[in-house]
């Protein structure tokens, strides 16, 4: 069985958890606030703690079948006693008997342990307020999935994700005309240019991120971005206490595919427009290499609320970037009042055009 | 009683005879003359006949119809000379109907100058059709038979002109559907904002927010000229259009008439 890992308030002895608004730890029983070194020799000291074993007397019943137990794992709450069910990536949660923030330091072990992390910058309740700033500005979602909307499920959890720095160098071809233009009593001349034009050079990226969960929707992740590494800080476990988190279950050689295919677009972008504009009346690519250098790639763990909610039998989930509250989440249409304004526009826009064609027929 | 209804007979009358010799002058020529030559050209004889024949035609026409000969434009163009004629000297009833054929002999060139109800008669055809007719006989000198051939001619278009009859413009049906396009495309346009806003979940283009700030170096950057081609196309003919229009042109002579006619050289 997994260790997990609380934090104990040294005052009350209830489990603390990071603060996103105070950026220290707190514990939500006696509000003592505690900075990160303190809790780095707290960590450090528990870290020498005897983990329980606890033995369980298997009880009879029908057996997994193959591959179905194999993703879960049972671990045991130190503040209660009660029984946590996860999943094998499953670094960080909440006990769901006594709601102490747990962690699953077995799911760290043997695997690479995060670089960098982005702590929370923005609580729960900023991210229910953006939801219901999501929802107020959209003018063709039913007003019943406004009023009866409710969040089945938020939850703070770090990502994990790979980014990935390099330095793209590039050779690009393109094939570009110029023209020019004159005329004599009989004739109007075009004289069209041919050129081959050439470009090389270097364009550096840093820390393209990639989600490295199969858990979450890769273009989901995508859409809360960017995330500004500059105020990435060395991973710490503190930072995970009051948050759900997963270890990447995603390695970093299938999502090198993603980034390098980033990096590509926007490498050959950055030198097609250093040809675009200058003079040219056509310009169009003919042979682009690129070739990454200096490739190397960070584990971080990055901040995302997920929020949940079920309406007409489909379930709808909207993230938000918990350090910069950019949030997104695809919602659903109500077609009637689409219907309804699309046939008021267009008969509007008809009406107009007919009975402007007769205004001009009497002029 | 016998007395009051004689007086008031006799101012009736007179009332009358006013009115009508007032109406009269107001529809009268203002041309005394029909055929002007100021180059001696024609006989008193061929003058008188061609006058009271031009008469005739404007009488009859309730439009004045002259014909003026001059010797020289001496460097006035024709047009403002016919212009500057019939401002001074042609013009039938208050609308002043009229038409001035002017030709002068050195320079062989010819001026209409219309205005009026003979504005409306004398657009361009009538008048290079008019003009066609007389043409030959004003190359040859014979101004007799051009005069006689203007003043038959106008006559016969001044008599059988008739006014544009407003034809009944139809509803292109085509409009119908064109609406109906316009309409959807606009519903279409107006809507799609809106149900574009329902969705946010995007996957990004590129790392362009991952680009390291002045990190683009460009170590390479040649330009090699590799052949070039010329086309050529008609450059379109501009047409040379001596016409004076028909429709409106500020007198010539600055009488403020506004006159029609065309002119050119035979």
């Amino acid at each position: 069985m997994a260790g997990l890992l609380q934090y104990k308030c040294p005052c009350c002895g209830g489990a603390i958890e990071w603060n996103s608004t105070l950026q220290k730890m707190k514990c939500p029983y006696c509000d003592t606030e505690f900075d990160l070194q303190t809790l780095q020799s707290y960590d450090q000291e528990l870290a020498t703690d005897s983990p329980d074993s606890m033995e369980w007397q298997s009880e009879p019943g029908s057996e997994w079948t193959e591959g179905e137990a194999s993703g879960l794992r049972v671990y045991v709450c130190k503040s209660c006693g009660g029984e946590i069910v996860g999943d094998a990536n499953t670094a960080a949660t909440s006990c769901p008997y006594c709601g102490n923030p747990v962690m699953m330091m077995g799911n760290f072990s043997g695997h690479l342990k995060p670089d960098y992390i982005i702590p929370f910058k923005l609580d729960k309740q900023a991210a229910k307020n953006a939801l219901k700033k999501h929802l107020a500005t959209k003018k063709l979602l039913p007003a019943v999935f406004k009023d009866e909307n409710h969040i089945d499920e938020i939850k703070g959890l770090y990502v994990p994700y790979w980014v990935f720095d390099a330095d793209a160098s590039a050779k690009m071809r393109y094939k570009a005309t110029k023209t020019r233009t004159w005329s004599d009593p009989q004739w109007v001349y075009t004289e069209t240019g041919y050129f081959q034009v050439i470009r090389g050079g270097y364009l550096g990226f840093d820390h393209v991120p990639v989600d490295g969960s199969s858990k979450l929707d890769d273009t989901l992740m995508e859409s809360i971005e960017p995330f500004n590494f500059n105020e990435a800080v060395p991973f710490q476990t503190a930072y995970l206490a009051g948050y759900l988190a997963d270890k990447y279950d995603v390695d970093k050689e299938t999502t090198v595919n993603r980034a390098n295919e980033r990096i590509k677009q926007s490498t050959q972008q950055a030198f097609d427009q250093t040809v675009q504009g200058q003079g040219y009346a056509s310009v169009a690519n003919e042979y682009s290499s690129i070739q990454l250098m200096n490739g190397v790639a960070k584990y971080v763990l990055y901040p995302v609320w997920l929020l949940n909610t079920t309406w007409d039998n489909k379930k709808y989930t909207f993230a938000m970037n918990g350090q910069t509250g950019k949030f997104v989440g695809d919602l659903p249409m109500d077609k009637k009042l689409y219907w309804k304004k699309w046939g008021l526009i267009a008969g509007i826009a008809a009406a107009l055009v007919y009975g402007a064609s007769w205004l001009f027929q009497l002029l | 009683m016998k007395r009051l209804n004689v007086r008031s007979i006799l101012a009736l009358l007179v009332a009358l005879i006013l009115s009508v010799s007032i109406f009269g002058a107001m529809s009268s020529s203002a041309a005394s003359v029909y055929v002007v030559d100021e180059s001696g050209s024609l006989s008193q004889d061929q003058i008188q006949e061609l006058n009271s024949k031009l008469a005739e035609y404007s009488q009859n026409n309730q439009c004045d119809v002259v014909f003026v000969l001059k010797q020289s434009l001496n460097g006035e163009s024709a047009a403002d000379a016919a212009d500057k004629y019939f401002d001074a000297n042609v013009g039938f009833g208050s609308t002043n109907n009229g038409i001035v054929l002017l030709f002068a002999i050195d320079e062989s060139e010819y001026a209409f100058s219309t205005g009026g109800y003979a504005y409306s008669v004398f657009s361009d055809y009538e008048c290079n059709e008019l003009i066609s007719q007389v043409a030959p006989y004003l190359k040859s000198g014979d101004y007799m038979n051009a005069i006689l051939t203007f003043g038959s001619g106008a006559d016969y278009y001044l008599q059988h002109y008739s006014e544009p009859v407003a034809t009944e413009k139809k509803h292109n049906p085509i409009w119908a559907p064109i609406a109906a396009a316009v309409g959807a495309i606009a519903g279409w346009i107006g809507t799609g904002g809106q149900k574009a806003a329902l969705t946010s979940v995007h996957q990004q283009q590129g790392a362009r927010n991952y680009v390291r700030s002045n990190s683009l170096q460009i170590v390479d950057a040649r330009e090699q000229y590799l052949y070039s081609q010329v086309t050529r196309v008609p450059r379109q003919q501009q047409q040379q259009n001596t016409n004076r229009p028909t429709t409106s042109r500020p007198s010539g002579g600055g009488g403020g008439g506004v006159h029609g006619g065309t002119s050119g050289k035979i």
